[in-house]
């Protein structure tokens, strides 16, 4: 079984190895090359396809888990290869150092459940920056939209200096978006380096949600009482810290499949198998747990399964505080919801244009603004992959709790009208995928004119390039007619579609000709 | 193999190979396809002609911010070394004008783009060479839709 367990985790290291580095591509290339052939690597992450109501897609993974366990978490999931990534950096020697070695610990259950239930909550309130946070998926985007891409693009940019192709135009990033996700990074690289996948299983949401599943998964790590000899060189390498060599019990809620402990075991003791082991030493089943420390060696294994049902009075304590934490979270949640409302108010009276408020642009292909914030995770791959570099992620525009979403800066470019890239990226369904006659139709704003700063209109000098930019014809210049100030544009409300081509060429300042985004 | 043990071996190679795949692979790739230009746009684009500025800097400073010299050397340079699109319906038109576009973009800053001319005409009667700056800037304006049209449509 040795070689065995050794095939199954070099197979698994290529195939992380494989999506890590297509995930990584799918946001950090600056053609289409990597994007044409993996967005559905994006498609298939388990947060994106919920919140996309790709039922199909979540239900297989729900399958795949129960049958082999959290796979998902040790394969396709980036940020959780990232994970193993740090981890391995103090760990590349043959013989690791004690210092480096993992023990087991007790699961985290209660905080595992608090955190999962907040991020639903949040995704039912629409606080969807809390669920950005946390979304695994999110996290690596944002961190490879920010930081891998610029990186690589200047690489490229070197290289080009000596072949003499074109350079790339630097993805200009946020120094919002930056600094967030370089201390998301930090934080969770310090605790996999010491930790292992201590984040996968105390705070992320994807990894909760299928530890209820994997928790029953048919295959297992089984370790067979005969042939163990205590050495606990499997605990040592479980980076989720879930092998309780006491019980000798696998926790299959914390077990990733990483498969690390199988080629460890010097006598074939550890086995991925489908049959739990039966012991053979009858004295060794059936013995209530004595009450104190040495609850384990004795009990039976499903009795400690888990390992959360042992109640010392420590443990009671701690349960206690979490439970408090979380009916303070409970109690709090009608506040959050207030909150959110207070925030959506103050948003949409921000910008001030003449005498009227301009509201965010959304990008192409949604619905609604509700909806695209509700469902956006703010993987950043629009903003990513936006030719015209209009996305970028918001602030403050729509509402302090709804920050990182994308939106456009019209100040900075403008939409392009044949262009339907993001939309059919999005892998949340916050974008509908548009075709480009679709696009043509499709409307995301309405532009509004300030006739008292338009220098056409009020110095008198010969413009009108917002009428020759819009792509539609939707403006027209028209004669004051008064003898004292020049034409000024106005704007067709039915032919508008927001693409706020006119907004960039305006040479006014402040912008005589503005995008106000859907209501 | 003195002093190295296999798993470094193994290391430096995959390291070398998976590094040279990356690197090869996402360059940003040359478009095979032939895509569909929209009409709107074909039609407002003809090619560009030979546009002979010397760079006196006359026309400068122009008061929306455009740097036409560089506008105008550009599209000359690009002649001369062979990535000025020409017509359409040329077979290398997509190549040549993601070339073309990639360079553009790298060497003129947004705000200093042929786009932000909005044809006020103050740059006209300086130029020596009586270039008709607006018309050229709108030719090349017209140019990069297209191209950025392309781009656009690729994926």
């Amino acid at each position: 079984m040795t070689g065995m367990g050794k095939i199954l985790r070099v197979a698994r290291i290529v195939v992380a190895v494989i999506a890590f580095f297509l995930l990584t591509g799918l946001f950090a290339d600056y053609g289409m090359t990597v994007p044409s052939v993996a967005s559905w690597l994006a498609k298939v992450q388990l947060l994106p396809a919920a919140m996309s109501f790709a039922i199909a897609t979540f239900i297989i993974w729900l399958i795949i888990t129960l049958i082999f366990g959290r796979i998902y978490c040790s394969t396709v999931c980036p940020l959780g290869v990232f994970q193993d990534i740090c981890a391995r950096i103090p760990r590349m020697r043959r013989r690791v150092k004690p210092k480096w070695h993992y023990h087991y610990s007790p699961p985290l259950t209660r905080l595992r459940r608090t955190m999962l239930f907040i991020v639903v909550l949040s995704i039912v309130l629409g606080i969807s920056a809390l669920t950005s946070l946390l979304d695994p998926y999110s996290i690596f985007g944002r961190f490879a939209v920010n930081i891998i891409k610029p990186i690589w693009g200047a690489t490229l940019n070197a290289w080009a200096q000596i072949d003499g192709a074109p350079q790339v135009k630097l993805a200009v990033a946020s120094a919002f978006g930056m600094i967030l996700s370089v201390v998301t990074m930090l934080i969770i690289g310090a605790i996999a380096l010491r930790h292992g996948r201590t984040f996968c299983n105390s705070v992320c949401p994807v990894g909760t949600t299928l530890s209820f599943i994997s928790r029953h998964s048919i295959f297992r790590i089984d370790i067979n009482t005969d042939k163990c000899v205590q050495c606990r060189k499997c605990e040592h390498v479980c980076k989720a810290s879930c092998i309780d060599m006491v019980s000798h019990v696998v926790d299959t809620s914390r077990c990733v499949v990483c498969f690390d402990c199988l080629p460890n075991c010097s006598n074939d003791a550890i086995t991925y198998t489908y049959n739990r082991h039966q012991l053979s030493i009858p004295l060794m089943q059936k013995v209530k747990p004595l009450a104190g420390s040495a609850a384990g060696m004795s009990g039976s294994r499903l009795e400690v399964n888990t390992g959360d049902k042992s109640d010392t009075s420590a443990r009671r304590l701690l349960d206690r505080r979490k439970f408090l934490a979380f009916g303070t979270l409970v109690a709090a949640s009608p506040l959050m919801a207030k909150t959110v409302s207070a925030t959506e108010s103050v948003d949409r009276a921000s910008r001030g244009f003449g005498s009227r408020k301009l509201l965010p642009v959304t990008p192409p292909g949604v619905q609604s603004r509700r909806e695209f914030l509700d469902r956006c995770t703010a993987c950043g791959l629009c903003i990513a992959h936006c030719p015209q570099k209009v996305l970028r992620p918001s602030i403050e525009e729509y509402g302090v709790l709804r920050a990182l979403h994308p939106v456009m800066d019209f100040d900075a470019s403008w939409c392009e009208y044949n262009c339907t890239r993001c939309t059919n990226l999005c892998p949340t369904g916050a974008l509908h995928p548009l075709t480009v006659s679709e696009k043509h139709r499709s409307c995301i704003g309405t532009a509004h004119v300030d006739r008292a700063v338009c220098i056409s209109w009020a110095d008198g000098v010969k413009c009108g390039a917002c009428a020759r930019r819009c792509p539609v014809g939707a403006i027209t210049m028209v004669e004051s007619g008064d003898g004292v100030h020049g034409p000024y544009p106005v704007v067709d409300k039915e032919k508008c579609i927001g693409c706020g081509s006119c907004q960039y060429v305006c040479p006014s300042s402040p912008k005589a000709i503005a995008v106000s985004g859907l209501a | 193999m003195d002093g190295i043990t296999r798993r470094q071996w193994l290391f430096r190679v995959g390291s070398a190979a998976l590094g040279s795949v990356v690197l090869s692979s996402c360059r940003p790739a040359l478009s095979e396809r032939r895509v569909d230009i929209p009409s709107n746009l074909a039609d407002a684009y003809s090619p560009i002609g030979e546009i002979g500025c010397i760079a006196c800097d006359n026309c400068m400073p122009c008061p929306y911010g455009i740097d036409i010299p560089s506008n105008l050397l550009f599209v000359d340079e690009a002649r001369r070394k062979g990535y000025l699109p020409g017509e359409i319906s040329d077979r290398d038109f997509a190549e040549k004008g993601k070339d073309f576009l990639s360079r553009y973009e790298a060497a003129i800053p947004d705000k200093a783009q042929s786009q932000k001319c909005i044809a006020c005409g103050e740059c006209l009667g300086s130029c020596p060479e009586s270039i008709k700056i607006p018309e050229r800037m709108s030719q090349i304006t017209a140019l990069t839709d297209v191209l950025r049209d392309l781009r656009c449509l690729e994926s």
